[in-house]
């Protein structure tokens, strides 16, 4: 096995009903990532986006096939490990559309969240928040409510979540959908950033082409398939 | 760690707390239920535990001078205080009618008792105002509820009374407020005509009535003495139903207000019920409400423990401020009935328990649905 492997799906499939109306959205899919690899995900509404996002975050059982998250299995055609929220807190990290910060912590509560629940020490916590909001450029933001922040803001503090338990894959569904251009690129290049200097393996469900370039791979579902290459157009940030 | 129960009531403080009165309120209003039930009880034996009698001898084959109308000759005192056992007996009137005043008007319940006898009927302790009764005519004792004044003078059938005592907390055991003349003014009352009737019962033939009628012959027996033993004998040697102060007491609860008690339970049962079923889905809605950040909570892999345990701590502290609330409410309204209103602290806390039981089984079923709720849902995938 790859050392260097963050997430291997093999012969993965995903079928919803069952009998005339059963529909396949995922079809016999096959890839490899590497640790600290920023990947785009790209393919039309519909096409099964978000359901390969959930797949891989342990949130939706697939039909069939193999998921390899670090060098454990996770499934393999049915789930192999106990429990798939201890999975999610320690290994994976979330960023959706919108921020889904819980409206009744704080931003420091919602950062630490995580760790604490993972049995992290408050010092240990308190300076990985610290540090994190520091690098997101938000540590005056610390005992904000979300509500008081502004879309762009929480969406930084939403990345800080995502890295918080210190995961080894991001999985991030439309994270720049929310925001304007310039911001988009800002959080896009925040995220290549984090790809490159904590070795965290990002898939991001994205629409805008004109994020592609800051990708180092794209993950494109056609026909039920998914097909990976090598990002031609990539900038190095 | 982050308390999330904390946190949630934090952010939210005001709607929290005014569900919580909301629910206390309700609560309160059960437990007022319950004072009233335990009320009418209280009432139906304050009367007979005031009397300081151990028998009661009321006319024979009836279950007076309560439950029953009872008539016996005032004189039949002399032949009781004569039995074996018996160490005084006095005859007792009871006739309950409406007064007005400056303040409104009230049924009272009159007792006619000898003021010279040696049972006390009048209990001291009640008596918060002036004396008892030290003479034969025009003197009287009234309820404090009646809103008469020591040194008062009340009319009454076409003499006038003078209050020489206050007393509080006297009730018969219909609620009504109690007035306590002498046997001889209370006789006087009752059979006092006015002139149209005495002209009308000669018209029909009828001669007077007996002004020496009472309700009861009331008796103390001497110490030693088992007074059902000593009702017994009476029994056997006279003419009259003789009960003694327990079994007058059980007559009460269980002829006189049975029906009224348990007409006030039953209502208070489902009453009970109804709170219940209210504030299981006041609890959970409440759960359903967060589901969208408990999806969230469960997305990024918080443990079912930990949302669990935010659900009951907030459940439980919902319980406890709608306890205390109901408990002011409850306290702060009971004087405003017009009748007592018993308010225990074990009724209180029963009924704590049994909402907080329920609570938190209602809260396992808002766990059971956000549990069972797939996390994904949350951002629409």
């Amino acid at each position: 096995m790859n050392k260097n492997q963050s997430i291997k799906i093999e012969n993965l499939v995903k079928s919803f009903g069952k009998g005339d109306s059963k529909v396949t959205v995922i079809d016999g899919a096959n890839f490899t990532l590497d640790k600290g690899e920023f990947v785009a995900l790209v393919a039309p509404s519909g096409a099964g986006k978000t359901t390969l996002l959930m797949m891989l975050g342990c949130v939706l059982e697939p039909t069939s096939g193999k998921i390899e998250i670090g060098d454990e299995i996770v499934y393999d055609n049915r789930w192999r490990v106990k429990d798939d929220r201890e999975l999610r807190r320690k290994k994976i990290g979330f960023i959706f559309q919108a921020h889904y910060l819980i409206p009744f912590l704080n931003i420091e509560e919602n950062v630490s969240l995580l760790p604490y629940q993972n049995g992290e020490s408050k010092k240990v916590v308190k300076k990985r928040v610290a540090d994190l909001l520091k690098f997101l450029d938000m540590s005056d933001k610390l005992h904000s409510m979300p509500s008081e922040l502004s879309g762009g803001q929480n969406q930084r503090i939403a990345i800080a979540r995502a890295l918080a338990n210190n995961p080894s894959i991001i999985l991030a569904d439309e994270p720049t959908a929310a925001l304007d251009r310039h911001r988009a690129v800002s959080v896009v290049k925040m995220l290549k950033k984090i790809t490159r200097e904590q070795n965290v393996t990002i898939i991001m469900v994205t629409h805008d082409d004109r994020l592609l370039p800051y990708c180092d791979k794209i993950l494109t579902i056609k026909d039920k398939k998914i097909q990976i290459e090598e990002n031609p157009d990539e900038h190095i940030i | 760690m982050i308390n999330l129960a904390y946190k949630d009531i934090s952010h939210s403080l005001s709607k929290f707390l005014i569900t919580a009165i909301s629910v206390g309120v309700l609560l309160g209003i059960v437990i007022i239920m319950i004072g009233v039930y335990r009320g009418m009880v209280f009432d139906a034996k304050v009367l007979v535990n005031d009397i300081k009698a151990d028998i009661w001898v009321v006319q024979q084959d009836t279950f007076g001078p309560f439950a029953q109308t009872s008539k016996v000759h005032e004189d039949l005192k002399n032949q009781i205080s004569y039995q074996n056992g018996i160490k005084s007996a006095e005859a007792i009137t009871f006739q309950t009618f409406q007064m007005e005043n400056r303040y409104g008007d009230f049924k009272v319940m009159l007792i006619g008792y000898d003021p010279f006898g040696d049972i006390q009927v009048i209990n001291k302790s009640k008596l918060i105002e002036g004396r008892v009764i030290q003479k034969q005519h025009y003197e009287i004792v009234v309820s404090k509820k009646t809103n008469y004044k020591l040194g008062e003078y009340i009319q009454l059938g076409r003499d006038k009374f003078k209050v020489v005592g206050i007393t509080k907390d006297t009730v018969s055991n219909g609620g009504d407020y109690l007035i306590f003349t002498s046997l001889k003014d209370a006789e006087v009352l009752q059979f006092t005509y006015t002139n149209e009737r005495i002209r009308s019962d000669d018209n029909r033939g009828i001669k007077g009535g007996n002004p020496h009628l009472v309700n009861a012959i009331i008796a103390q027996t001497i110490d030693g003495y088992n007074p059902t033993v000593v009702a017994r004998n009476i029994e056997a040697t006279t003419h009259k139903k003789v009960f003694t102060k327990s079994e007058e007491l059980k007559l009460l609860l269980e002829k006189v207000i049975k029906k009224s008690s348990k007409q006030i339970g039953l209502f208070t049962l489902i009453l009970i019920i109804v709170s219940i079923v209210i504030i299981a889905l006041i609890i959970y809605t409440m759960t359903l409400e967060k589901i969208k950040e408990i999806s969230i909570l469960k997305l990024i892999g918080i443990s079912n423990f930990t949302i669990s345990k935010m659900i009951i701590q907030e459940t439980v502290v919902l319980g406890v401020l709608a306890f205390i609330s109901g408990n002011v409410f409850a306290r702060l309204i009971s004087g405003g009935f017009p009748k007592r209103i018993v308010l225990e602290n074990g009724d209180a806390f029963t009924l704590f328990g049994i909402i907080l039981v329920s609570s938190i089984f209602a809260s396992l079923f808002g766990i059971y649905k956000v549990i069972k709720t797939d996390p994904s849902a949350a951002i629409g995938g």
